[in-house]
């Protein structure tokens, strides 16, 4: 499913990151359906846990795994465990950035515009992330001739 | 933003690249904006904190995940990952909450 043509040239860097937006009419309303349901119950219950505590620990719960839970054990059902493993790989990249862009927007929200903070946060988790990928790939190239 | 960072997420390839956006903070943006239009920044403020915390579970969520996936398969290597998830998050924010 995910091989078409990441496998054709034996040469190819597999580490560069490749669009391929053919693969939204391949994927499933039910894979997307069952990525909001979890989205979406766990929105509310990190609201409602911040709505009942004037603590910070509400907080915790948007960072829950929710779109990583559904996304794992959908490319296992659809590919294999060793592709769900490479997608975690990745995850724990975007999650240095979650961390980055919290910490950011911690600080700066009641000091500067909202739309300015919570922009420059998510600017933030992009370029911590794809630049964490870049040197994940840059060492991993280096390393070994492996297929990502 | 869940679905829109799970359909980014699809249209990438290699798998390692594209499971980035599986940690997109999709959740914590959807709920600061709802916070501050119901409540104000301050409160939203105190949310953003904790959630640095929870990222940092999240770390260890998916570095386990790697692990947990190939010896228990996708569903149950991820509902088990959630275990360190929640062992670390609330590590940090008692690490955070300390410092202040």
């Amino acid at each position: 499913m995910s091989n078409s043509g990441a496998h054709d040239n034996p040469r190819r860097n597999h580490f560069i990151p490749r669009f391929r937006p053919r693969k939204i009419k391949e994927a499933r309303f039910r894979d997307f359906a069952i990525r909001f349901a979890f989205g979406g119950t766990i929105s509310v219950i990190a609201a409602l846990i911040g709505a009942v505590s004037t603590e910070s620990i509400g907080g915790i719960f948007t960072a829950f795994p929710v779109i990583l839970v559904a996304s794992l054990t959908l490319i296992d059902k659809q590919e294999d465990e060793e592709h769900a493993s490479y997608d975690a790989v990745g995850a724990a990249l975007g999650a240095v950035g979650f961390i980055a862009c919290a910490f950011f927007i911690s600080r700066t929200l009641d000091q500067w515009p909202v739309a300015a903070s919570l922009g420059m946060g998510f600017s933030i988790w992009l370029v911590v992330s794809v630049g964490l990928y870049a040197l994940y790939a840059l060492v991993a190239s280096l390393g070994r001739e492996d297929e990502g | 933003m869940v679905v829109f960072f799970a359909i980014i997420s699809e249209t990438f390839e290699p798998k390692r690249f594209a499971g980035i956006f599986s940690a997109a903070p999709s959740v914590l943006l959807a709920s600061l904006i709802v916070t501050i239009l119901l409540e104000g920044t301050d409160p939203a403020s105190l949310s953003a904190s904790g959630a640095v915390a929870g990222a940092t579970g999240l770390v260890a969520y998916a570095l386990v995940s790697t692990w947990a996936v190939n010896r228990f398969k996708g569903l149950a290597g991820s509902v088990i990952s959630l275990i360190p998830w929640a062992i670390v998050s609330l590590a940090a924010y008692l690490v955070l909450m300390e410092g202040k």
